[in-house]
């Protein structure tokens, strides 16, 4: 057998022995296919606002209508307001019972931006004037809460994927360069990385993202904040690859490439980056967390992703002050959804990191 | 005809001790297809002087000239350095199996090499290197040229190195103990196929080692370095017949004989000095059996005597007469 499956193999053991791991893994594939079909999963459309269910809890999904088994149902909401304060109240009508279904018509919204339909994975066959299926409750414009996490989804989740993409690249670039030259380019490198790590991190964030025109269009400043991450990400990956990269090339096989005639460019590339493959994999893996908290940051103090496109990080923002978030506590569920995400990346990574240890000593079978 | 002609070469280090004089003003010829064994204690700047050879020493103070037969090499940009290493002077490393990145195959890393220097395609590159694994008697060399380092054993490993260094047909090949790290019935394999290779490909070959047996079986010329310098130059029969330094003749005593069963071996008392600091006048004198008064004074002339020359204080009048 080949070197080459043999490792993968054992990795792959390795792996599936840990058991948060894996459980990371299977959190996190569901998160993307959620927001990989975002618009279609989600019952309305994200941007929509709808005026009689303005901060409506969550909708509660039944399956038991007048002591008997029926199939799952919501019932409908009744508004009403307070005698004394004023404030709005929601009652459930339980008169009105609108059965789940799937495959219905609802609100258009453009898929992918490539096509319109209307269709739904799942939804209430009624207008949404007269009642609503909000499972995470509905925001101070009556927009469905749940459409709005899978679609914010969107960016929280690829931002880490993009930014720590960059950022490792950048990072591996800069640390084999100052690791395998040394000399006054390492002494120059290592100081620049001091000097950027010297700054505090937050308001470095804030005043790049301040450099965002904030007439830009949504994508521009999601890659823009991608980019912002990024730049700020790579110092870590930088210093270690470098020390990695001091001890490899002393090893026998980068002299004898340099002795063959081969080009430090080309050493660099073939020989000292797949050497070090196995650490950027684990480090990726560790520090997307670190950007989709970066992420929220820069959106929760608003200099990120503008209205009406959303992050978990914006969806947050609402739960700002206080008596909205008193009244209406399911604002804050985005934030469990960043903390699960979160969880499962750590996760993720303590466990490829195990497995792709080569210094770990393996039980005997 | 003279291949390499290397002269006052010096190559010293700064670091906080002080300055290390790795190597201190040697002078050597190499000619067409011939064997030069540069031999030496550990830390005496052989491997050194390969490495200021190939242009691979950073961040040193250099002194002297080498010269490739008309190519003044310390004059070279790097980028034209690189373009003779390895095409016109290969290396081979005492290591084997860490001279090869574990994470390729031996092809991939033999082509590599290839396409650096031949304008070849990969098909082409592959068909040579097969080619040149079956001269170095790999056993299915097709299906070894697919496996990976670890796979194979130290001394195919070794073979497979000396393939390499060949691949573009080099006119200088500076072996540095290339068969230190194998068991000794692979070792002397490993030695006649250099030897073979080496007289079918015309190369002339630096031998580091610090086995003289090795030296006795393989090379034409010997030099002896001690801490920097070149103290004997001789041909290896008259090296092994009459040796004029007190050191070499001591480093031939201190091999393992027959005669010496049951008696203590003889060695060479003291330790090599640091390369901070040599002690003055003759290097070797705090060590020497047959040490004068001048020796610790005066740093000793090389002195010529039929084939051979020496630095010496011993040979001082003779060279008068």
């Amino acid at each position: 057998m080949s070197r080459k499956s043999t490792r993968s193999s054992r990795v792959y053991q390795q792996f599936k022995k840990h058991k948060l791991g894996v459980f990371g893994i299977w959190v996190l594939v569901i998160l993307y296919i959620l927001i990989i079909f975002a618009d279609f999963i989600s019952p309305y459309n994200f941007k929509e606002t709808h005026s009689r269910f303005t901060y409506a809890p969550p909708t509660i999904v039944r399956i038991v209508h007048e002591g008997k088994l029926h199939r799952p149902f919501i019932y409908g909401m009744k508004r009403t307001r307070d005698p004394v304060t004023f404030m709005t109240r929601y009652e459930e009508d339980r008169s009105k019972v609108y059965p789940i279904k799937f495959f219905v018509k609802g609100e258009r919204y453009k898929f992918w931006g490539l096509f319109e339909t209307d269709l739904h994975f799942f939804g209430i066959d009624a207008d949404p004037s007269q009642a609503m299926i909000l499972l995470f409750g509905s925001d101070r414009f009556g927009r469905d809460l749940f459409s709005r996490t899978l679609v914010g989804g969107r960016v929280s989740l690829t931002v880490g994927l993009i930014g720590t993409f960059i950022s490792v690249i950048i990072g591996a670039i800069m640390g084999s360069i100052s690791g395998y030259y040394g000399g006054w380019v390492d002494v120059l490198i290592q100081r620049f990385i001091e000097l950027l790590r010297s700054f505090p991190r937050i308001p470095l964030w804030l005043a790049l993202a301040v450099i965002l025109p904030p007439s830009w269009p949504s994508t521009w400043v999601y890659f823009g904040i991608v980019i912002v991450l990024s730049l700020i990400g790579w110092m870590g990956v930088a210093r270690v690859v470098r020390g990695m990269v001091l001890s490899l090339r002393e090893k026998e096989y980068v002299l004898a490439a340099k002795v063959a005639g081969v080009s430090d460019f080309k050493i660099i590339r073939k020989h000292l980056i797949p050497n070090i493959m196995s650490y950027l994999i684990v480090v990726s893996t560790l520090s997307i967390p670190g950007m989709i908290l970066g992420e929220s940051a820069i959106s929760f103090l608003g200099l990120g992703i503008k209205e009406p496109m959303t992050s978990w990080g914006l969806l947050l923002r609402q739960a700002q002050s206080i008596s909205a978030l008193a009244t209406s506590p399911w604002l804050l569920i985005p934030g469990v959804f960043i903390m699960i995400s979160v969880l499962a990346f750590n996760f993720v990574g303590d466990a490829l990191r195990d497995a792709l240890d080569p210094y770990r000593v393996v039980e005997k079978v | 005809m003279t291949i390499l002609s290397v002269r006052n070469l010096k190559t010293y280090f700064k670091t906080f001790e002080g300055v290390v004089k790795a190597v201190d003003g040697i002078s050597f010829d190499l000619k067409e297809s011939e064997i030069l064994a540069l031999v030496g204690e550990s830390g005496c700047g052989k491997s050194i002087t390969a490495l200021t050879i190939m242009g691979l020493v950073k961040n040193a103070i250099f002194e002297g000239s080498i010269k490739y037969k008309d190519m003044e090499l310390t004059k070279l940009s790097n980028e034209e350095y690189r373009k003779i290493r390895g095409k016109k002077i290969s290396m081979i490393f005492q290591e084997p199996m860490a001279s090869f990145d574990p994470l390729y195959t031996v092809g991939q890393q033999m082509v590599e090499a290839t396409l650096t220097h031949l304008e070849v395609n990969e098909k082409e590159a592959r068909k040579i290197c097969i080619n040149m694994l079956k001269k170095v008697h790999i056993p299915l060399a097709e299906k070894r040229f697919d496996e990976y380092p670890h796979q194979m054993s130290g001394g195919m490993l070794q073979r497979i190195m000396i393939a390499m260094a060949l691949l573009t047909n080099p006119d200088i090949i500076i072996a540095d103990e290339p068969t230190t790290a194998l068991d000794v019935t692979i070792q002397a394999q490993v030695l006649k196929l250099f030897k073979e290779l080496q007289e079918t490909f015309k190369t002339s070959v630096i031998f580091i080692t610090h086995d003289l047996g090795v030296v006795a079986e393989l090379a034409d010329k010997v030099h002896v370095m001690y801490a920097g310098k070149i103290v004997e130059k001789a041909r290896v029969f008259d090296l092994f017949r009459n040796p004029l330094h007190p050191y070499t003749e001591a480093l031939l005593q201190s091999r393992v004989k027959k005669e010496y069963k049951g008696r203590p071996l003889p060695y060479i008392p003291g330790t090599v000095p640091a390369a901070t600091k040599f002690p003055t006048g003759c290097r070797f004198h705090p060590r020497c059996s047959k040490v004068m008064p001048i020796c610790s004074e005066k740093e000793p002339p090389e002195i010529l005597i039929d084939n051979s020359s020496v630095s010496c204080w011993l040979y001082f009048r003779s060279d008068e007469k």
